[in-house]
């Protein structure tokens, strides 16, 4: 299955879980009508004479025969639903703001993109590769305090994605193991599990409160101490009382019997697709050994790690019946099924020292430097790397030895352009990584740690939007001189030298990089970045459709608008009309008709024409509608334009990075493309 | 629709507004404390700048021992002034004293900087360049991490101070404002080096 297929396939299961959740409601709903008519039968039955006297000539059958006659049937469902509801809405609305959330509500502690810390540096690293391999955004990260081995991803979208770790993570896993325990988490954001894990939370919630309402009534009952004549009265409370969290908690019992089994298929999947995607079993096997040998395991410690508990890699508490309540399959099965040699046996992991903190892990990060080319660009931790990159661009680039490749001359290379790219859509494979790895260490170190920084990705990302026309560059620093604060423009200063004579396929690599660093900015800070930035590209009257998609990817990823993805290609067929006739004329072919025809062809839409010039607005809007496209309704407009750029045979690299673009502004995660020279 | 009813419709409403403004304070006070660890990461690596600096300048100047000391005692001030303000981000006494121990170390190293004005050779080294050109650059990082701190910090205060959750701050722990990170001297210093190219 191919991103698109997973994702429709996660908003199927989203409706099985909504008919369950109804099927649940219901379910309560009959429980409570048995509860009330139990309670009436014994104890309202007191209230007047005349009803003792109708009660006691009544069977319970009669009587509840009479109840669901009555309007008590009524309350019973509107009230049920209505808690349900409000508790589920209630939770969805927290959880809308993102996996940060979460983060936060697990007591996770940021980890700064520019930390100095070596073994957080080996994680931001670690994940970093894996977003940009995967075509996704670089998530921001959370640090658990817990000495077991877990991580989790959380969000509603790949785009307010975050990754938490725990500190025995990073102290006991190397680099192999880190990479597979990462690859497990961006395979559920590859799989559309995130927001399958939202809305379950959401709707456990909703039937949770219905037990602390009841748990709220039986202290409220027993605060009377003192009043002796409302002793019946507290009698009766209690009882209600403990009838609502036996309800309450009943419920919660099944929806968390569902949300494991949800959760363990899940799993298995997200450790086969780790697997798949990095080629290498041993990775992940060898951590989830590690999490068999330790003595904490993956145990998080927290009063709120039940509700999140589907959210870890591995399971997060003591499950209360094993084989029914585990979130996650037994460690031993998962191993078994990626590594079918392993012999059983956990390796017997120490705690690292607390006075020695770091001292054994850091060996291994040495010996792991040497394995991973990535090391002298990553490792910005002593002074004299530290002091190299502050030196002036310009002295930057003539010693610099593997630079050609990012100089401007990549565009004599040709990209290829086809259906692979869709089946490769939001995987990390070994090519990818491999790639991602080359152009990171391509990269100068002074971009990359701009790019760690909130106050010089500010600069680094203007500097990208920069353009090459002169005139165009005229206005452009006009409109920066007169509203840019002094210290960033001199940063700029120092970063334009090298972006100017940046290959184009660094561009999005480089606005992915700097996400977590500038999800930073304070909300004025990012009020006028954002402001700055639309100044910056609408300076030359003229939008390029690359600029802007650069635009919509750094607008929404800093503040996410969510879409539902509902609608039919045939509906959109005025915004794919402007959409197509943008990218054939940036492509600036010399036949515009066949290269959009060769789109038509592909979309089977014959009513739509070429048409020239369009405005910002309404390409603005076209990618508004864009979004909303079903999963897989998405891929056949990517074909389209795939088949459009394609036309005239040679593919550069800025048709390539504009298809990237254009996708990712489309929600859809492009791997680096590769190219043939 | 009976009293009760509507009671309880009431109260389930007002408990969700207050479970609401408990968690908004919440997530304001994280998203401080998070700006204030990005000020913790650049002025660590402004103090572990300046004892290299200080090395750098103790081969010319010989006779400057006392500038030279004050700046390293004023650097290790500041350092233990850091870590207590990140022990506790929201403590104003802690702020305060993190921004007196930056307003010493900026005054000792501007004695420096005018002192070095007489050592030509020392200005013209290269070691001597690079090192006032990250200090200037990691000044530049702090004042960004510092305005984004000072916006956290005053959008909690204004969350907490309006109305209704003026009433439930206190309640919920936020007994005070928290404190504005000011540094006295910044605007100064980060001239200063400049000049020398």
């Amino acid at each position: 299955m191919n991103f698109f297929e997973h994702q429709d396939n996660a908003k199927k299961k989203t409706l099985l879980l909504v008919l369950l959740l109804i099927v649940a409601v219901m379910t309560l709903i009959a429980i409570t009508i048995i509860t009330v008519g139990i309670f009436l039968y014994y104890f309202q039955a007191h209230s007047t004479s005349i009803q003792a006297y109708q009660t006691y000539n009544s069977s319970l059958l009669n009587h509840f025969n009479q109840l669901l006659q009555s309007n008590t049937l009524l309350y019973v469902v509107v009230s049920v639903v209505s808690v349900v509801g409000l508790g589920s809405l209630y939770k969805w609305l927290k959880l809308t703001q993102g996996g940060k959330y979460i983060a936060e509500s697990l007591g996770g502690q940021l980890i700064q993109p520019n930390t100095q810390d070596k073994q957080q540096r080996k994680v931001l690293n670690t994940v970093e590769e894996m977003a940009l391999a995967s075509g996704n955004p670089v998530p921001t990260i959370y640090l658990l305090k817990d000495h077991s081995i877990n991580a989790f991803a959380a969000g509603l979208s790949r785009r307010d994605a975050v990754i938490g770790v725990t500190q025995g993570c990073i102290d006991l896993l190397d680099r192999d193991e880190l990479q597979g325990v990462m690859a497990h988490e961006f395979s559920h954001i590859h799989n559309g599990d995130m927001r399958l894990n939202m809305r379950l939370i959401a709707c456990l919630h909703g039937i949770l409160v219905i037990g602390l309402i009841g748990s709220f009534i039986i202290r409220g009952s027993s605060g009377y101490r003192h009043s002796r004549h409302r002793n019946k009265n507290r009698g009766q409370q209690m009882i209600f009382g403990l009838a609502l969290v036996a309800i309450g908690y009943g419920g919660t019992f099944f929806g968390n019997m569902i949300k494991a089994a949800v959760s363990r298929q899940r799993e298995f999947l997200a450790d086969a697709s780790a697997v798949q995607f990095t080629r290498n079993p041993f990775g992940i096997s060898k951590a989830l050994q590690k999490i068999g040998g330790l003595s904490h395991g993956s145990m998080i410690d927290r009063a709120n790690t039940a509700e999140f508990s589907h959210l870890f890699f591995g399971q997060g508490i003591q499950p209360q019946f094993t084989a029914l309540m585990s979130t996650h399959p037994p460690l031993s099965a998962r191993i078994r099924r990626i590594d079918p040699r392993w012999n059983g046996r956990f390796p017997n992991v120490q705690q690292p020292d607390n006075t020695s903190t770091g001292q054994p892990a850091e060996q291994s990060i040495d010996k792991e430097n040497k394995n991973s080319c990535l090391s002298n660009v990553h490792n910005p931790n002593n002074l004299s790397n530290h002091l190299a990159t502050s030196q002036l661009a310009k002295e930057h680039l003539p010693n610099t030895e593997p630079l050609h490749p990012i100089l401007n001359n990549a565009s004599s290379l040709h990209y290829i352009l086809n259906d692979d790219i869709i089946e490769r859509m939001g995987m990390a494979d070994e090519k990818g990584l491999a790639t991602i790895q080359k152009q990171l260490q391509q990269l100068p170190t002074i971009l990359i740690e701009s790019a760690h920084e909130p106050f010089s990705a500010c600069a680094l990302v203007y500097c990208l939007l920069i353009d090459n026309n002169k005139n165009i560059r005229e206005k452009q620093s006009l409109y920066l001189q007169q509203n840019i604060e002094r210290n960033i423009s001199a940063e700029m200063e120092k970063l334009r030298p090298i972006i100017d004579v940046l290959s184009d396929n660094f561009r999005l690599l480089l606005i992915e990089l700097s996400m977590p660093a500038l999800k930073l900015l304070s909300t004025q800070q990012h009020k006028s970045f954002i402001q700055h930035l639309a100044q910056l590209i609408k300076a030359d009257k003229q939008v390029t459709l690359f600029e802007w998609c650069l635009y919509r990817i750094i607008r929404s990823n800093l503040a996410e608008k969510h879409y539902s993805e509902t609608k039919s290609l045939k509906q959109c067929r005025s915004s794919i009309e402007v959409l197509l006739s943008a990218v054939v004329s940036a492509g600036k072919n010399k036949k515009p008709n066949n290269a959009f025809t060769a789109g038509v062809k592909v979309l089977k839409i014959s009513t739509i024409t070429l048409i020239n010039g369009y405005s910002l607005k309404a390409i603005d809007d076209a990618f508004d509608e864009l979004n909303q496209l079903k999963p897989l309704q998405k891929p056949i407009l990517l074909r389209a334009i795939m088949a459009s750029i394609n036309t005239d045979k040679l593919v550069t690299v800025q048709e390539a990075e504009l298809f990237r673009a254009i996708a990712d502004t489309i929600n859809c995660p492009v791997p680096p493309i590769y190219a043939t020279a | 629709m009976s009293t009760t009813t509507f009671l309880f419709i009431i109260i389930v409403i007002a408990a969700f507004y207050i479970i609401t403004i408990y968690n908004r304070l919440v997530a304001l006070k994280n998203r401080y404390e998070n700006a204030f660890s990005q000020i913790e990461v650049q002025l660590k690596r402004r103090y572990d700048l300046i004892p290299n600096l200080v090395e750098t300048a103790k081969g010319y100047l010989k006779h400057e021992r006392e500038t030279l000391e004050a700046v390293i005692s004023s650097r290790n001030a500041a350092v233990a002034g850091l870590k207590a303000a990140a022990a506790n981000p929201s403590s104003a006494l802690a702020m305060k004293e993190l921004s007196g121990a930056e307003g010493a170390l900026n005054s000792a190293l501007g004695n420096l900087n005018v002192v070095m004005e007489a050592y030509p050779d020392l200005k013209a080294s290269n070691n001597m360049a690079q090192l006032s050109e990250e200090l200037t650059s990691t000044e530049n990082k702090v004042s960004f991490a510092r305005q984004a701190f000072n916006d956290a910090i005053t959008e909690f205060n204004t969350y907490r101070q309006s109305f209704p959750p003026v009433f439930f701050a206190g309640f919920f722990g936020h007994h005070h404002d928290a404190e504005l990170l000011e540094f006295t001297d910044s605007v100064e210093i980060q001239a200063a080096p400049k000049i020398s190219f």
